[in-house]
């Protein structure tokens, strides 16, 4: 899933102070999930400015809140409609996707970013996330037993650990496993060793053409047939 | 439980604390009545079901509502429920680093596990820190006026 981390309070009152009415809008899936801007966090959040305006008695703003189940669907946004009447700024915890296509839908509202969006990854205990995959459009995960070596090894390289790696730890970082002496383990438990030998040419680096699109639906001829 | 907290802030405690205490554990039975009844001034105890069960806007809820100090009481390895002291030390981490970004001092808030030595010196010295915190501000403020 996408994991974010919520942006500072200061920055955050930074950004709605020019806003007096404000709606935080959370997100209910990935966003929830890594704990940076579901439900609890919205309310805390709400709570966090309150409690900061009380404090520092600059600006007089109002504040509601309400949680999507999904920011990204045009589809949930549509809930939206009769909620941003009075808001004069959307403060949204949903991750830079999100964030767009509420601007999108509401192109006459400032929208803005209460989450810092980090990368995709999962959870490897409670609390820490740890990123696995770059979405680089070309995997390999066949190739090298289930892990991925351009999100995981720190140098991103292709044909088996760089000599830094050490008591199979990262140079980089001591505590950090080495991804391909995790992939030589994992190849030998499988019994395909072979696939270490082979040699995989350099990764063409080039600039991938962004945004990157995925059509999936097709278009029917007229006078086709009804599908 | 907004209402509870209502209640315990028009009371016009000078400074107020809030105590989110689990029904159970440390404070639960005679102990929650008897400081209740001790009429610790200023203290007011919420008794809750799991103190796990204190979110952490729930706190800061608290502290907007005029407290000056909160503290969450749990009980420690005799709860009947998992991984209670946990779920609360997060929560405290996460509202002391807020309460930090917002300008007021971390340890205003604190959790008192069972299994500390002296959970009522230690409140005890809770609430003088706070008393000394509440000064310190009044006087602040009176010199800015």
């Amino acid at each position: 899933l996408i994991v974010a981390e919520q942006k500072p309070l200061d920055e955050i009152t930074r950004m709605i102070s020019p806003y007096d009415t404000v709606l935080i809008i959370g997100c209910g899936t990935c966003m929830t999930v890594c704990g940076a801007g579901g439900e609890r966090e919205v309310s805390f959040l709400h709570a966090a400015l309150r409690v900061a305006q009380l404090k520092g008695l600059d600006g007089t703003h109002t504040f509601s809140e309400y949680t999507l189940k999904r920011q990204c669907d045009p589809e949930f946004l549509e809930f939206l409609a009769d909620k941003v009447v009075d808001a004069d700024a959307i403060l949204s915890l949903g991750c830079g996707i999100g964030v767009q296509a509420i601007a999108e839908r509401f192109p006459d509202l400032p929208v803005l970013p209460g989450v810092d969006t980090s990368f995709m990854g999962m959870a490897t205990e409670w609390g820490i996330w740890d990123e696995r995959c770059a979405a680089c459009g070309d995997c390999r995960l066949e190739e090298t037993g289930g892990i991925c070596p351009i999100t995981r090894c720190t140098k991103g390289i292709l044909n088996g650990p760089c000599a830094g790696t050490k008591n199979g730890k990262c140079e980089a970082n001591k505590e950090m496993d080495c991804a391909w002496v995790l992939i030589y383990k994992r190849l030998e438990r499988l019994q395909q060793l072979e696939k270490m030998r082979r040699y995989y040419p350099p990764r063409n680096f080039r600039a991938v053409p962004r945004p990157r699109r995925i059509v999936s639906k097709v278009s029917i001829d007229a006078g086709g047939n009804d599908g | 439980l907004d209402h509870i907290l209502k209640s315990a802030a028009q009371l016009n405690f000078k400074p107020l604390v809030i105590g989110f205490c689990c029904q159970y554990g440390l404070f639960g039975t005679g102990a929650l009545a008897s400081l209740w009844r001790g009429a610790k001034a200023g203290i007011w105890i919420v008794p809750v079901l799991c103190a796990a069960k204190v979110e952490a806007d729930h706190i800061l809820r608290a502290f907007e509502l005029g407290s000056a100090g909160v503290f969450i009481a749990a009980c420690g390895e005799q709860c009947a429920r998992e991984n209670t002291a946990f779920w609360v030390s997060q929560r405290i981490d996460k509202v002391r680093k807020t309460l930090v970004e917002i300008g007021l001092q971390p340890e205003r808030l604190q959790a008192f596990i069972a299994t500390d030595s002296d959970p009522a010196s230690e409140l005890d010295k809770f609430t003088e820190r706070i008393g000394e915190l509440y000064l310190a501000s009044v006087i602040m403020q009176e010199v800015k006026s």
